[in-house]
């Protein structure tokens, strides 16, 4: 099993097609998981239940945040994963429909590294996917990975 | 015959002599009338010996006419310095004088003569007056000239010496015959003038009451009347040349009084005592006279020792009398009667009469009482007069009022009838002490009165708040205690009327004498109360209601209104209680109910915006998303018209989503509250201009910024509305040449800014519905927009305390005015 770069946290299918498709058509990443709740996103980061035999030093590079979760929200998933040191340092680009201030100040006080709002204009969503996956996987140096990663 | 010829001459004499010696009155000092009568008296007799000498030489030379002229001039000089002496000009009067003397004698030439006719002068005066020993020193003056006048006339012949010799003697000669002659006559005519009169003097003197005592200078008695033997009881030989201090005491006094005897009418008071040694109060009036070069005194003594008694004893009793008199505090008039007692006069009036009577003493001295007091027969103290004048008894007038048309008071008088005849009325004005005694009485029951009424009052006052009372039973109770104010004599029932119904005092009867005031309650007449007086006819006054009385009325009506108003409405006020209880609660459940209701609602709409920025969007996005990708991805496959149409749902997903935002802005707006900061304008506006680089470049626009203010808003808010207001500049001048957009400040006074362009514009009748929810002036074809900008930029501007204003013109432009009204 490849490493998992980019760990997705969206519930709607659609949306998250058209995540992924943006992603593959910039060639950000192919090695990406979806998770389609809260739960099964902190199980999948903390190798829990069905995640249980996963290994628990690899860290996914970027994680991928919808607000708008069944069973967790996503400002609390945020919590959980900046509040575990294990998952802190990972970056959490949070993806909302909403551009609802509230929720951009809590998720940047909870530890947010970007906001993209999901614009209905999809060429230009695809551009900002583009933009934010080339950064935070290519241009920023997170802690734990020291080399430069080249997309595949 | 030879008399009175004497007599007329001496008489002459003694003029004559008066003429020339008589000082002027105008000189004061006794000195200087001494001296002017010398100088006078001098330069006179030089001038008439000098005419006399002038005379007799022309009879002895009558060739001697060279001193005419000179003797003339003398004369006429001692005229002057004798005119002088008169006049108090005595000091040039004498040295003129002296001066002449000497010039004649030394250098002007006398005769010897003349010479001796002057020095004959001073013996002449000293004759005459008997004054030697002042002009005897002139006299020696002139004898020492003689050898100086040898000297200056050496020529002097033997004859000359010889007649001037003769004529000195024959002057002194015929001088000292003339004055032997007159004081031998003067001496006769005084003789018998003298015995005449003896008899009378020696009469007198002897029939007088007072003493004559006259004594010599050693103070010896000499001589003494009847009336010294009498008040000093001695016999004239026990007194004849005895030591007047046999009767007389204070000696030195005695001695004062005799030194100083030239004063006139010098009357002394001493003391004098007799053979008994009692001490006698006399009064000495001493005279000096001369007799045979001997100087006697003539004491006339007085005994004034009953008289100094009784007149002392008598002004001390006038004194204290009128001292009493006018310091009475009662009034005292003293009247005379007049024919026979039908008339009476004032002869006096003290003070305290004045002052009461208000009519001055002298103003009524010797009138009549009935002129001064015209009512006093009415007043019935005439009468008294009357009888007092007649029967002579004392008699009281009792208190009585007097009045006239001038004064009016209470008097109380006393008349009594003196033994010389005269009446005296003793009197007191008690007008004063009268009237307050009445007020005080009056007061008095007024007071108590009001104490009643007050009481009554009070009762009444207190059934207010025995709430137990129905009506009925308050308004009885009222009724029972207003009888209570009343007098003795002076019964006051009452009778309440209410609502029809009446209550009466226990003691009512109808009564002609009654005052009523009406009851209202709720500005509405309800009844009325009534108060009867069953007098007794004794009282002048019953028939009146006092003003208190009538007050007392007003004031119960007032008590028994505001007692039905209140107790109906307690009635009133308990059924409502519960039912208002009942509805409070109701309301507050209600109220309760509302605002959880709300509360839900506002959560409800909380729920809906989240939803509509989440899911509504979500499925916009998909359909966006998913067409697009069928467009890029597979172009080469579609239709050209397959493109158009997905292009066309792209554009409406696109300005559905504009839509959302809109809407979201709109109720945000609503629901935040303000986060006021200090803002520079200046900034937003650059930042927001910076995010329309794009169609500002696209379509050439001039985007032109002045200075603008810093203000306390709200940030994002304030971000929204230039984001709106120069987007929607930027949409209406996208069709626009020369396309420009101005934003600046307001005018100095007012605070805000203002967004001008010079697009499309708008119809200002239109103006009302540019600032309403999804209202669009212009057509979608035209310009693109949803109908929420303006708004919203509405909503924030009034939030923020502020207006907008839109001044435009179709096709010129517009400008948005935003005014804040800090």
């Amino acid at each position: 099993m490849n490493t998992v770069e980019i760990l997705l946290i969206e519930d709607d299918p659609n949306d998250a097609e058209l995540i992924l498709l943006s992603l593959r058509n910039n060639h950000i990443s192919n090695n990406i998981h979806l998770v389609s709740d809260g739960e099964e996103a902190l199980d999948f980061l903390f190798c829990k239940n069905q995640y249980s035999d996963r290994n628990k030093n690899e860290n996914p590079k970027l994680i991928l945040l919808d607000l708008k979760l069944p069973k967790l929200h996503g400002l609390e998933v945020l919590k959980l994963i900046k509040d575990n040191p294990k998952t802190k340092n990972i970056p959490v680009i949070i993806l909302t429909s909403s551009n609802l201030q509230a929720d951009i100040e809590k998720g940047y006080e909870l530890g947010a590294n970007s906001f993209i709002q999901k614009p209905v204009d999809f060429d230009k969503f695809s551009e900002v996917v583009k933009k934010v996956g080339l950064y935070w996987l290519v241009v920023n140096r997170s802690p734990e990975t020291t080399g430069f990663q080249s997309s595949s | 015959m030879e008399d009175k010829f004497k007599n007329s001459i001496l008489r002459f004499i003694n003029k004559f002599k008066k003429f020339i010696i008589k000082p002027s009155k105008t000189i004061p000092d006794p000195k200087l009338r001494r001296q002017s009568q010398i100088l006078s008296l001098t330069s006179f007799t030089l001038m008439s010996f000098l005419i006399l000498s002038t005379i007799s030489s022309h009879i002895f030379n009558p060739y001697s006419f060279r001193l005419l002229d000179k003797n003339l001039l003398i004369i006429l000089i001692l005229f002057i310095i004798f005119i002088l002496s008169k006049k108090n000009y005595i000091f040039w009067g004498s040295t003129i004088l002296v001066w002449i003397l000497f010039l004649l004698i030394l250098y002007i030439g006398l005769d010897l003569p003349d010479m001796l006719t002057f020095l004959a002068v001073p013996v002449l005066i000293s004759c005459i007056f008997q004054d030697i020993k002042r002009l005897s020193f002139t006299y020696l003056l002139f004898l020492l000239t003689l050898p100086l006048y040898s000297y200056i006339h050496p020529n002097l012949t033997l004859e000359d010496i010889f007649y001037g010799i003769f004529s000195f003697i024959s002057i002194i000669v015929i001088i000292t015959l003339i004055y032997k002659w007159n004081t031998n006559t003067l001496n006769n005519i005084r003789v018998k003038q003298f015995t005449k009169h003896e008899n009378f003097v020696n009469s007198v003197i002897e029939n007088v009451n007072e003493a004559i005592i006259s004594i010599d200078s050693s103070f010896k008695i000499k001589s003494l009347n009847e009336a010294a033997k009498k008040i000093f009881n001695y016999n004239e030989s026990e007194l004849l040349d005895k030591h007047i201090s046999k009767i007389l005491l204070n000696k030195t006094k005695f001695q004062n009084i005799i030194t100083n005897i030239k004063n006139k009418n010098n009357v002394s008071r001493l003391y004098g005592k007799d053979r008994y040694g009692r001490i006698i109060n006399i009064e000495i009036s001493p005279s000096k006279y001369t007799f045979e070069n001997e100087i006697y005194f003539t004491l006339i003594i007085r005994d004034i020792t009953f008289e100094k008694e009784t007149s002392e004893k008598l002004l001390l009793t006038e004194q204290k009398f009128k001292e009493l008199f006018d310091n009475m505090s009662n009034c005292v008039a003293i009247y005379e009667a007049r024919d026979n007692g039908s008339d009476f006069i004032f002869k006096d009036f003290n003070k305290a009469a004045e002052k009461t009577e208000k009519i001055k003493r002298e103003d009524i001295i010797g009138k009549s009482v009935l002129q001064i007091f015209p009512s006093i027969k009415k007043f019935g103290l005439f009468e008294v007069f009357q009888k007092v004048w007649e029967t002579g008894k004392p008699k009281h007038f009792p208190l009585k009022m007097y009045k006239d048309k001038r004064i009016a008071g209470w008097r109380d008088n006393y008349v009594y009838k003196l033994s010389t005849g005269e009446i005296v009325a003793i009197y007191k004005d008690v007008t004063e002490e009268q009237q307050l005694k009445e007020n005080l009485e009056k007061r008095t029951q007024e007071l108590f009165q009001r104490v009643r009424e007050l009481n009554c009052l009070y009762n009444i006052t207190k059934l207010l708040q025995k709430t137990d009372l129905t009506i009925n039973e308050t308004i009885q109770k009222i009724a029972d205690i207003i009888p209570k104010i009343s007098v003795n004599n002076d019964q006051i029932t009452a009778r309440i009327i209410v609502n029809n119904q009446a209550y009466l005092s226990r003691n009512y009867s109808e009564s002609e004498n009654s005052i009523s005031h009406t009851i209202s309650s709720n500005d509405k007449i309800i009844g009325k109360l009534e108060l009867s007086r069953l007098t007794k006819q004794d009282n002048k006054n019953s028939n009146l209601f006092s003003d208190n009385a009538i007050n007392l009325t007003t004031t119960i009506s007032e008590i028994i209104g505001n007692i039905v108003e209140l107790k109906t409405a307690s009635k009133e006020l308990k059924l409502s209680e519960s039912k208002y209880r009942k509805l409070s609660k109701e309301l507050d459940e209600r109220v309760r109910k509302r605002t959880k209701e709300l509360k839900i609602a506002n959560e409800e709409l909380e729920a809906f915006t989240y939803s509509v920025s989440h899911d509504l969007r979500a499925p916009l996005r998909h359909i966006g998303g998913f067409s697009q990708i069928i467009n890029t991805e597979y172009k080469d496959k579609l239709p050209n018209k397959a493109k158009t149409y997905f292009e066309k749902i792209i554009n409406g997903i696109t300005k559905m989503n504009k839509l959302i935002d809109g809407l979201l802005d709109l109720s945000r707006i609503g629901r935040k509250a303000l986060t006021l900061t200090k803002l520079d304008l200046n900034e937003i506006v650059t930042q927001v201009v910076s995010e329309f680089e794009d169609e500002i470049s696209e379509y050439e626009i001039k985007v032109i910024i002045h200075e603008l203010p810093t203000l306390e808003c709200d940030e994002i808010l304030m971000t929204t509305v230039f984001r709106n207001l120069i987007s929607n500049a930027i949409k209406y001048t996208s069709n626009t040449e020369n396309a420009k957009i101005e934003i600046g400040p307001l005018k100095q006074n007012e605070t805000g800014f203002y967004i001008k362009d010079n697009g499309a514009g708008f119809d200002m009748k239109y103006q009302n519905q540019l600032f309403g929810i999804f209202q669009r002036l212009h057509k979608a074809k035209d310009f693109e927009g949803i109908g929420i900008g303006l708004a919203t930029v509405k909503r924030i501007i009034e939030k923020h305390n502020g207006s907008i204003k839109a001044v435009g013109k179709p096709g010129k432009g517009a400008t948005f005015y935003i005014k804040f009204n800090l």
